[in-house]
């Protein structure tokens, strides 16, 4: 699998602490010629690849003739699977008809759209780019364009929003009837404007409970509708993201661009951050990482636990003990005496979160860290 | 050999920040015993932690040369006293070395019960006493109402007060021609056997023990067999010599001085502050006022990483050797693990030696809720010493409980007087008199059980007068009381170090504030917490914290998977830092928490 990071943005979201820059625009191509770069350096054709996927940032910002470049190296260097799930993520206000169908051409089949919201005043709150109307417009148009595979993205929690609220957003999600919907709770990290407007005190997100019981009303209401497969993902059967799944279920992936992170052979390792000095680094000849870790058997076990528990249907016990030629109900003897007796964890021959479980995912996957 | 009538030894009673270290520093400078490069602030108080808090732990010696006014030179030898109730004991043997004392009174402050209780002890071991007000260059000053004070207050005659400015050096030499003029020489037979009297000594790891010594009767020298009376130790003297204020080796001690003495002893526990030191095989009376030091006041020190357990028992043998005074033996807890039950002569020692183990030994530690040491009558009239809650006996298996009463002297402004005496009430104090010293100061005195004064007693003394109380206590024996245990359960489970032994008038209120209180420290967590306090079994508070709700981040983190598991790493840590009882964490507030809560 295969993971191309744009770094570009149009403009930052008040929430937003990925590795993106505004303004950046005169780089683009010399970014794409970077990346090819990278992904040709790094090629190894035995690596068989079943999802590429381009996110960012806003892959869109390098233009059709760059995300061809992009897509024919890939193609060239790696043995890229028939059947491969090629996702783009796109901003609503950037989508038209003869945009999608080029991206459709170069064999995009999975689109993700960062809706994030369909209330307009939650939107310019958020410090998006596009309104509600044009959120749904630009559905129909993927539509259009040929994508019967499209995910919407959805953040509740924000501030002053209600649980009606999102009810209600979720409704409308629900009517459209994509393929698939990402349901994301806000989460407010150190550096972004929103952390400094909360700790200033301007500003308030709703409460535990308040977001708990937004959670609750997601799993039960798209659970109706869709298949939940990951805590915050459901998709109609089928249409599950392969792309995502196989982080989830621990696979490696490659990761090109900046500030990209790759797993291979239990090595961890991540570019550059600054795309410049991406740039750089990757015409001077070397690679471009910036820091390397070294999974342990340890690191491994821990991860495929608590990634396996984001997984709706977990994992088999069997499985990890397998892989880890270890005694999993031994070892964790305790933690799931305590987990199963207070319903946060189902630890059978399967292990899983239970629904209260799920809510509070991160305290039950801290017990296996 | 320095003759009798020359020499002066004395020493400086004052309360905290009455400038007691500030003009034993002038003296020191006008009479050149220490150059003014090697001058530090507060020369007497080496330890770091006195010139933090600005207090004497520890007693200090030194000896000044002063050429008088009459034409000769004197020898005075100031002994540096701890000011705090916890060294009472050793405070009294270090006045007992000297023949007067400097009686220093803040002029704005006026009398305060440290004082008032130092001139006492000064008192009873017949010093003659010189009052100094001091600060008088403060706007603030009021000297007539501090010499009314003085009178009324500590019947010390102030007349002839001294007024003083150690901070401008205003009046220094009169306090040293003072010092000759009012305080007698020694009165020692330099002829008969030595009586020397140990008033403090310290480890020193590369000469063994020093001992610091008043030659009452006699002489001391190198090569002398000598023998501590109480403990019975005999050794050989391998060096004396005097203070001033390094070490100076002397040829010999003789009656009427003071400086200090090395032997081959290696432990302090062998040369106790207040025994007689002589020759061995001479009979001669011991000095009086012997007496064995015993603990007051008892926790537990627990380490808070249990793998910290041998460097804390390293860090407890080490400090004894320079505190004896100090007690600890192994103690296990259910909620707290491998840990020691300490004595202390007080809070401030408690508090010291905390403090000493976590930043000499770079230890963390947790103390549990002071105790103080009960005697119980069991039913088959034996009668056993308790100092931990959880040694208290089943409720039909004794008959009585006494615990230990002090009697607290209150020096306060009159405005806080109604606060004190509900703060005492509530303490369950018996007032025994109330004394207007001046129209500004009033002397409250009240019996009081020891452990009601362990819990928080002075912080609250302090902030319900701003500050403007003092207090000091002496211990006035045992006494019955209606002593209960409660205990505290979470989820189920008693909790041992949340245990206290409290008055039974009083267990219910503080069961209900307990609860309250821990229900606002202990996070939610990921199952439902009940907190419950019971008294013999019986439930008489609860409280509930309710399961945490939602604790998920949801969003996508991509290929960042190790920063996702650092920080489930660094939550599983947080908790880990907290104390895990049975399936709740517990943080170390709460356990602080125990301390502060007032019924």
């Amino acid at each position: 699998m295969i993971y191309v990071h744009t770094p570009f943005c149009a403009s930052k979201c008040i929430y937003c602490d990925f590795n993106t820059y505004v303004g950046r625009e005169e780089m683009i191509d010399d970014y794409t010629a970077a990346l090819v770069k990278e992904i040709r350096a790094r090629s190894d054709s035995r690596l068989k690849i079943s999802t590429i996927y381009f996110g960012g940032g806003n892959p869109l910002k390098l233009g059709v003739v760059n995300l061809s470049r992009i897509m024919r190296t890939v193609r060239k260097y790696y043995s890229v699977d028939k059947n491969v799930e090629i996702s783009l993520e796109a901003n609503p206000e950037d989508v038209n008809t003869s945009l999608l169908t080029e991206c459709s051409d170069l064999g995009f089949n999975r689109l993700s759209l960062g809706i994030q919201s369909f209330d307009d005043k939650k939107l310019i709150f958020l410090r998006r780019r596009h309104t509600a109307k044009e959120a749904v417009s630009a559905y129909n148009v993927a539509l259009e364009a040929g994508f019967d595979n499209v995910n919407i993205d959805l953040i509740f929690g924000l501030p002053g929003q209600s649980v009606e609220e999102w009810r209600r957003e979720l409704k409308q999600v629900v009517a459209l009837e994509p393929s698939h919907v990402s349901a994301y709770g806000l989460s407010v990290e150190p550096g972004t404007p929103l952390y400094a407007a909360i700790k200033k005190g301007n500003i308030s997100i709703p409460d535990e409970e308040n977001q708990a019981r937004m959670m609750e009303i997601t799993h039960n209401y798209l659970s109706g509708v869709y298949h939940h497969y990951e805590i915050s993902n459901f998709a109609r059967c089928g249409f599950e993201c392969r792309h995502n799944l196989n982080y989830w279920l621990g696979r490696d992936y490659l990761g090109f661009g900046a500030g990209a992170y790759s797993c291979l052979n239990n090595r961890r390792f991540c570019n550059i951050f600054k795309p410049e000095s991406y740039i750089r680094a990757i015409f001077n000849g070397g690679d471009a990482i910036a820091a390397t870790e070294t999974l342990t058997k340890e690191i491994r076990l821990a991860e495929s636990i608590f990634l396996g528990l984001r997984l709706v249907d977990g994992f088999r016990v069997t499985d990890i003990e397998e892989k880890f030629h270890c005694d999993l109900r031994k070892r964790y003897e305790l933690v799931i005496e305590r987990l199963s007796a207070g319903n946060l964890l189902e630890a059978d021959k399967v292990w899983r979160l239970t629904d209260r479980g799920r809510l509070v995912a991160d305290a039950v996957m801290s017990e296996f860290v | 050999m320095i003759k009798e009538s020359l020499i002066r030894n004395f020493s400086i009673i004052a309360h905290i920040d009455h400038g007691k270290s500030t003009l034993a520093d002038r003296l020191l400078e006008s009479t050149h015993t220490i150059s003014n490069r090697d001058m530090k602030a507060q020369v007497l108080d080496s330890m770091d932690l006195e010139r933090e808090r600005g207090i004497t732990i520890k007693a200090q010696a030194v000896r000044i040369q002063y050429d008088a006014k009459d034409g000769r030179t004197y020898t005075m030898n100031l002994i540096d006293t701890p000011g705090h109730v916890d060294f009472t004991y050793e405070v009294s043997r270090s006045l007992a070395a000297c023949e007067g004392a400097l009686l220093v009174v803040d002029a704005a402050q006026g009398v305060e019960a440290q004082t008032v209780a130092n001139v006492y002890l000064a008192l009873e071991n017949d010093l003659a006493i010189i009052p100094v007000i001091n600060k008088i260059d403060l706007p603030s000053a009021d000297p007539k109402r501090v010499t009314k004070e003085i009178e009324d207050g500590l019947g010390v005659s102030a007349e002839n007060a001294l007024m003083v400015s150690a901070k401008t050096g205003l009046g220094v030499v009169d306090v040293l021609e003072a010092i000759i003029k009012h305080i007698p020489p020694p009165a020692g037979d330099p002829d008969s056997g030595l009586r020397a009297l140990i008033f403090d000594s310290m480890y020193d790891q590369y000469r063994g023990v020093i001992v610091f010594i008043r030659v009452v009767d006699g002489h001391i020298k190198p090569g002398m067999k000598i023998k501590m009376l109480a403990t019975g130790k005999v050794s050989e003297v391998e060096e004396v010599g005097v203070l001033s204020p390094g070490m100076q080796p002397a040829d010999e001690l003789a009656a009427g001085e003071v400086g200090y003495l090395i032997t081959g002893i290696k432990a302090l526990t062998e040369t106790k502050v207040g025994d007689t030191i002589t020759e061995a095989g001479q009979q001669v009376r011991a000095l009086p006022g012997y007496e064995e030091v015993k603990p007051m006041v008892y926790c537990g020190l627990y380490p808070i990483d249990g793998g910290q357990y041998p460097e804390l028992r390293e860090a407890l043998d080490k400090l004894i050797l320079n505190d004896p005074a100090l007690s600890f033996q192994p103690e296990t807890s259910t909620a707290l693990g491998f840990g020691f039950r300490c004595g202390f002569l007080g809070l401030l020692h408690l508090e010291i030696v905390k403090e000493r183990l976590e930043r000499e030994y770079q230890l963390e530690l947790l103390a549990t809720a002071p105790s103080v040491a009960y005697r119980v009558r069991l039913n088959n009239n034996e009668t056993k010493v308790i100092s931990n809650p959880s040694e208290f006996p089943n409720p039909g298996s004794f008959t009585q409980i006494e615990e230990p009463f002090i009697r607290a002297n209150i020096l306060t402004p009159p405005d806080f007087v109604g606060s004190i005496m509900k703060l005492c009430q509530d303490r369950r104090g018996e007032l025994e008199d109330m004394q207007y010293l001046s129209e500004k100061r009033v002397q409250i005195n009240y019996n009081l059980p020891l452990g009601e004064i362990v819990m928080d007693f002075y912080d609250q003394l302090k902030s319900n007068t701003k500050g403007y109380a003092s207090l000091d206590y002496e211990y006035i024996g045992y006494r019955a009381t209606n002593l209960v245990k409660l205990d505290i359960l979470l989820s189920g489970e008693p909790i041992d170090a949340f245990s206290a032994i409290v008055s039974s008038d009083k267990a219910y209120n503080r069961g209900k504030a307990l609860t309250e209180k821990l229900r606002e420290i202990i996070p939610r967590q990921m199952f439902e917490i009940a907190i419950q306090a019971a008294i013999g079994g019986k439930i008489i508070a609860r409280e509930t914290i309710k399961a945490k709700r939602k604790d998920v981040t949801s969003k996508c983190y991509g290929g960042d998977i190790s920063r996702k598991r650092k920080l489930l790493a660094k939550q599983k840590a947080g908790k880990k830092r907290m104390k895990q009882v049975g399936s709740v964490s517990v943080p170390q507030e709460a356990f602080l928490a125990v301390l502060k809560v007032s019924e």
